[in-house]
């Protein structure tokens, strides 16, 4: 266990040093000072070149890249140029909502995925199998940006069931609690109408998120099943008299929960990139939501940031994949 | 599954994966494979697609660019066919030349993407060693990172353009090439045909170019098709961001952003081009899938795989 997770703190160093040095690169490659960008006309050329100083922009490259890793070993990010406050302050303040979107959005997926995945392994060909495996192509061809747009018109538009967009009814005073995670903070303080507000404003972004991926991951859940299925002991489980429920959820289903862990392990990925585009189109305040920001306008120090954080997410994610295997498969444990 | 039929064992292979014997005629094959709906129905989406791509100034019906503001909004109707926009230019017809744009960017991305990793991967695999571990370690750093946030940057770095996202999306993509390139010239690497090729004095770049490559040609060529729905994807995904193409470029991601600021009374303009993207991503990947089962030796009928 410790073998592994040595072997994965130094795959995210090298991840997080590599993928530093790339941004570093790509960003030299092309001219453009981001203060011009930010401050458009209304700034004068001495004002740039005195905040260019004041930013150490106009250092060589090296000399930025070694004083932004020596930053960073001392847990500092640097000041972004387009909110002018510390990253890492404006990451504090945007990473709980990120955090809370793909939370609830993975748990979504488990929840409706593996029964739906189980449902059609079971009833193989029948009405439901077919028409999940509809869903799967057009689930993995659907364009999360366009199905966001679409979910919003329909619901918030024409049925005004569910609010546009943020995180929070605008009346109400955000949850002071520890986590920065509406739901959770709100439920610490007992304050149900918080709640209840949060919970309606991740209706929309989640199922934008989730919809599509239920379909694929259901899909993979069946044919790992299916596969379990064929197997002797399964054979053997039936003869003994056993209930078909506990032969497939005892039995079947924890036999193919190996490929069904890594697959949900490597959709969080995904679901990190997709609510980049999700957190722009209902105005969600999370780090995709800020990183979109930070991209257009060039503010380096926030896009390092953002990636950052998000290489550590995923591959902390991995890593509890990892240590999840050896709870399902306990041959794994030995290693 | 008949039992003659494996007693017969590796001199006649005529079963199918299915179990149901079969004749040895390619032909027959090949019909075969389009009884299948969903293979059908990928050729036909690719083949419009394509068509439509190619054609486009015959078959659209208006000039893409022209603005005509005493027809903006108009909904959907004989005339105009998806509506026309804020500017009062035929969505269709920016659909059909959106196609165009798409199908270049996949084309160009993907020769990106296939000379990078092509190249990387067949050293890679073909020298082994100190050069192989550098770049596998690189391609680990780009593997073990969600590429869209690196797309996005680089797009940004080099400016909010079509040509600034071909290279984005290509920056990100070959680790995945170079990876599967390595893998099969790693297994054709020891063949008979390739000793016999240095026996006779060739050189390593003849070796790789005409005896390793041409063997590992048909995985690399599944992966590719079923890449440009992703490429698709990802390209509309950058547009729509604000970085890819730029107005009045006609692409789909764009004209899906276009339309947000009318999407409650004038749907037609976002919908359209979101459903264009829908449809050829779903049409590339089951192109992608039935070209799989078509060129994946193991499921040739008729020869012993």
């Amino acid at each position: 266990m410790i073998k592994i997770l040595v072997k994965r703190l130094i795959s995210l160093l090298i991840v997080i040093i590599g993928v530093i040095t790339v941004l570093f690169i790509v960003n030299e490659l092309i001219p453009g000072n981001p203060l011009q960008a930010l401050a458009g006309e209304q700034i004068r050329p001495e004002q740039v070149t005195v905040l260019t100083t004041y930013y150490g922009l106009d250092k060589p490259l090296y000399i930025r890249y070694l004083v932004y890793m020596g930053n960073l070993l001392r847990g500092q990010m640097g000041f972004s140029i387009m909110t002018q406050r510390p990253v890492l302050e404006d990451l504090r303040d945007y990473f709980p909502a990120t955090l809370e979107l793909t939370l609830v959005s993975m748990i979504a997926m488990i929840i409706f995925a593996i029964p739906l995945g189980v449902i059609s392994a079971v009833y193989k060909g029948k009405i439901l199998d077919q028409i999940s495996r509809i869903l799967t192509f057009i689930g993995v061809g659907l364009p999360v940006f366009w199905f966001g747009l679409m979910l919003q018109i329909l619901l918030y538009g024409h049925l005004s069931w569910l609010p546009a967009g943020g995180r929070l009814a605008s009346n109400l005073t955000p949850p002071s609690g520890p986590t920065g995670m509406y739901l959770i903070d709100a439920l610490i303080e007992g304050n149900l109408t918080v709640f209840k507000s949060a919970a309606v404003h991740l209706i929309l972004p989640v199922s934008t998120l989730v919809l599509g991926r239920i379909a694929v991951i259901s899909r993979m859940t069946r044919s790992s099943l299916l596969e379990v299925l064929g197997e002797n002991y399964v054979r053997t489980a039936r003869s003994k008299g056993l209930s078909e429920v506990t032969v497939i959820v005892r039995h079947a289903l924890r036999n193919a929960f190996i490929p069904i862990l890594t697959m949900i392990g490597l959709q969080f990925g995904w679901l990190l990139q997709g609510t980049l585009v999700v957190e722009t189109i209902f105005s969600y305040p999370g780090i995709g939501y800020y990183a979109i920001r930070a991209i257009l306008q060039k503010d380096l120090p926030a896009i390092l940031g953002v990636t950052v954080v998000i290489t550590m997410m995923f591959v902390l994610v991995n890593f509890i994949v990892d240590l999840l295997y050896t709870v399902v498969d306990p041959r794994i444990r030995a290693i | 599954m008949n039992e003659s039929n494996i007693s017969d064992g590796l001199k006649k292979v005529d079963i199918s994966p299915d179990g149901t014997n079969f004749p040895i005629n390619r032909r027959k094959n090949w019909i075969r494979y389009f009884k299948s709906w969903e293979i059908t129905l990928g050729f036909v989406i690719v083949g419009i697609l394509i068509v439509a791509a190619i054609f486009a100034p015959w078959l659209a019906p208006y000039d893409p660019l022209k603005i005509n503001i005493a027809e903006r909004l108009k909904p959907p109707s004989s005339t105009f066919l998806f509506g026309t926009d804020n500017l009062g230019r035929d969505v269709f017809s920016r659909i059909i030349y959106g196609g165009r744009v798409s199908v270049d960017a996949a084309f160009v991305v993907l020769a990106v993407v296939i000379v990078i990793g092509g190249t990387l991967g067949a050293i890679s695999g073909y020298y082994e060693g100190i050069i192989d571990s550098i770049i596998m370690r690189v391609t680990d750093v780009f593997l073990s990172f969600p590429s869209m946030v690196l797309a996005m940057a680089v797009n940004a770095a080099i400016g909010p353009s079509l040509i600034g996202a071909f290279f984005a999306i290509g920056f990100v993509w070959w680790p995945g090439y170079a990876r599967l390139i390595r893998a099969q010239v790693l297994s054709v690497k020891n063949s008979g045909f390739i000793d016999s090729a240095r026996a006779i004095g060739c050189k390593d770049s003849h070796i790789i170019l005409k005896h390793i490559l041409p063997n590992c040609i048909s995985p690399i060529i599944v992966k590719m098709t079923l890449d440009v729905g992703f490429v698709i994807l990802t390209m509309a995904t950058l547009s729509f961001i604000g970085l890819g193409a730029q107005p009045p470029t006609p692409e789909w991601g764009a004209m899906v952003t276009q339309g947000r600021a009318y999407i409650i009374s004038e749907w037609w303009m976002s919908t359209f081009p979101g459903l264009a993207i829908m449809i050829s991503v779903i049409g590339f990947n089951l192109f992608g899938d039935g070209l799989r089962e078509i060129l994946d030796p193991k499921l040739h009928f008729g020869e012993v795989a």
